[in-house]
């Protein structure tokens, strides 16, 4: 049985029940090559209706790859990617060229992913799927500038986006995405640039439109108190690779994996008196000289001889969610 | 929007007449139009009625003032060869050079922006290759030996077109190659590095999430982006046109304001001289203006500056 099978399996998870149900987008060992090596590695994740998956890792894990790979928009340094990818019962390889679809994205950096030269409102209507009637496009697209909670929708629809501020131009790229009528959502550190205020403005946006149309999410972000407030289910992916996946719950109370007990530790608690923060030791190694076991081994506190030498899989461990760790917590 | 082109036109006007005046005392300090004008022989006096009545007998500075204010009354002098206006002399030639020109710019634009566009979008690829290297021989290739090598190759050889003259399309064809191919060429590689670094941005790569076809993400996104630094380069490149083109026009006898210059020069045909440099001038800083309203037509960042922000 497969992994994300195992670790999501009916029953396993008591938290909102009424959501589950077979996965609306899976993914299958995906792969991304680069020129130094592979810098996304089996990664497999489930997504399901309804519910907020959170991909986290530090920077450069590999994370944005991911959902770029998984959209068809990878870079041009990369050299190839391989995987499986199911959605709607539909399965096939992953793309190449442009996401499929029913998937889009919100990119990191919202107003670099915004056209300079052209109105935010012609951007919004040029994602409305091709079967919306020409004359009823712009009065969609003013739609979604109001739902997504900007006022004066039709004088906004002819603002460039120097014209806007961050969160406003955060707001146009969700529009964005809504536009396409997407049943999954990838949201690429949609509020990591924003200051505290404006990011959970927008994530009560993403989370209302969640609600009313049962939109799957998938959110990577590095931020663990962001996970906490949206999270149903988590992936933590460390070197390019998914190293613990489950509940959100059982990652805060009980992290299976070390690198994800250490990302919990690092976060700053009112309750425990503490003269400094904590922080994993160790450097991520390289690309070009990743390790043949674990990759995490060489910060790891538990590693013993097994774990410089095999590289463990993610599996199944306890009641709920998988670790890819000999030694697990 | 008004004050600005006011602005810019009161600017051109000090540049067009910086350029008459430096004109003006070249020509006074290279020698003397007389002796090139009348025949060796020509007895003194009759050279001595000459420049009193061309007024070269006054003191240079006097000579430079009266120039300016007849320029201010919107007489630009007459040809010392035929008496005739020197504008009007200059303007009778102007169309050619206008067709040239517009042919040349037409067929840098018709070759050298899918060339770029075509080399950035297969980077990398022999394709690409092959597109550049091609590019860097349209524009190494002085433009004098270019000419030739046509003139050679299709009045000598094949006997396909006419080596000199004006009047038919088959005579235009040589001189806008001569010219076009090295604009082209370089407009290629502008354009190739203009579309590369557009091609990079998010924004392309968020265009073409939205599952748009490949040829509206380009069309719609890419090109207006990449279209700012290439206006910019273009605005040079037509501004230096009508200088380039005096080469050009003398190798394939094409009636324009090069041909002119060349010979009004050896002539020295004071006024006519001035009147040309003064008609560049003007074509560069028109150039340069039309540059600067097209960034603001295209780019809504230019038309705002300065403007408040809303958010």
């Amino acid at each position: 049985m497969p992994v994300a099978e195992l670790a999501f399996a009916p029953g396993i998870d008591a938290y909102e029940p009424s959501h589950r149900g077979e996965p609306i987008l899976e993914v299958r060992n995906l792969a991304v090559a680069v020129d130094d090596g592979l810098a996304v590695e089996n990664v497999d994740l489930s997504l399901e209706a309804g519910r907020t998956h959170c991909l986290v890792g530090e920077s450069g894990c590999g994370k944005s790859l991911t959902c770029l790979a998984l959209m068809g928009l990878l870079p041009p340094g990369a050299r190839g990617v391989s995987g499986n990818l199911r959605m709607k019962g539909r399965s096939g390889a992953i793309p190449e060229k442009g996401p499929p679809e029913g998937l889009a994205m919100i990119y990191q950096d919202a107003t670099a992913s915004l056209d300079p030269l052209m109105t935010v409102g012609r951007q919004i209507v040029e994602a409305l799927p091709a079967d919306v009637p020409r004359r009823a496009r712009r009065a969609e697209a003013e739609d979604l500038i109001a739902q997504v909670g900007i006022p004066h929708a039709r004088a906004r629809f002819e603002s460039y986006p120097h014209e806007l501020s961050g969160g406003m131009n955060q707001r146009i790229a969700i529009a964005i995405a809504l536009a396409a009528r997407p049943s999954v959502l990838l949201a690429d550190e949609p509020t990591t640039a924003l200051d505290v205020t404006v990011q959970a403005r927008i994530l009560d946006l993403m989370l209302e439109f969640q609600q009313s149309t049962g939109l799957a999410i998938l959110f990577v972000t590095h931020d663990l108190g962001v996970v906490a407030q949206i999270a149903h289910d988590v992936s933590v992916m460390y070197c390019g690779e998914i190293v613990e996946s489950g509940p959100v719950t059982d990652l805060f109370a009980a992290p299976r994996h070390p690198y994800s007990r250490g990302l919990v530790e690092c976060l700053p608690r009112l309750s425990r008196q503490t003269e400094r923060l904590e922080s994993i030791a160790g450097i991520v190694p390289p690309l070009q000289a990743r390790p043949t076991g674990c990759r995490f081994a060489s910060r790891c506190t538990r590693a013993d001889d097994l774990c410089s030498t095999q590289r463990p899989c993610l599996e199944r461990r306890g009641n709920t969610g998988a670790v890819a760790c000999f030694n697990p917590l | 929007m008004l004050r600005f082109v006011v602005f810019r036109l009161a600017r051109a006007l000090i540049t067009i007449v910086g350029c008459a005046t430096l004109a003006f005392f070249v020509l006074r300090m290279a020698g003397d139009p007389i002796i090139a004008l009348l025949p060796a022989d020509a007895p003194p006096e009759v050279m001595e009625r000459y420049r009193t009545l061309w007024g070269l007998d006054r003191p240079l500075y006097e000579q430079y003032v009266r120039y300016l204010i007849s320029l201010a009354q919107g007489d630009f002098g007459q040809s010392l060869v035929d008496g005739r206006d020197a504008l009007g002399v200059v303007l009778e030639r102007a169309g050619a050079t206008l067709i040239l020109g517009g042919v040349v710019i037409a067929l840098a634009l018709l070759i050298g922006v899918p060339a770029g566009t075509f080399a950035a979008l297969r980077r990398g690829t022999p394709a690409d290759h092959a597109t550049m290297t091609v590019a860097i021989f349209g524009y190494a290739m002085p433009n004098f030996f270019l000419g030739l090598l046509l003139i050679l190759l299709f009045s000598m050889q094949l006997r396909l077109l006419p080596s000199s003259g004006y009047g038919s399309a088959a005579h235009l064809v040589m001189p806008a190659l001569t010219l076009g191919t090295a604009m082209a060429a370089k407009l290629a590689r502008f354009v190739r590095t203009s579309v590369l670094d557009v091609l990079g941005q998010p924004f392309v790569r968020a265009a073409r999430g939205k599952r748009l076809p490949e040829l509206a993400v380009i069309l719609r996104h890419v090109f207006p982006n990449a279209a700012i630094p290439v206006i910019t380069f273009l605005g040079f490149e037509i501004g230096l046109l009508i200088g380039g083109a005096v080469v050009t026009e003398n190798v394939f006898g094409w009636p324009g304001i090069g041909n002119l210059l060349v010979l009004s020069v050896a002539r020295r045909d004071l006024a006519v001289v001035q009147t040309i440099v003064m008609a560049i001038a003007a074509t560069m800083v028109l150039a340069n203006l039309v540059v600067d309203l097209a960034y603001g037509w295209i780019d809504p960042r230019v038309r705002l500056a300065g403007g408040p922000r809303e958010g």
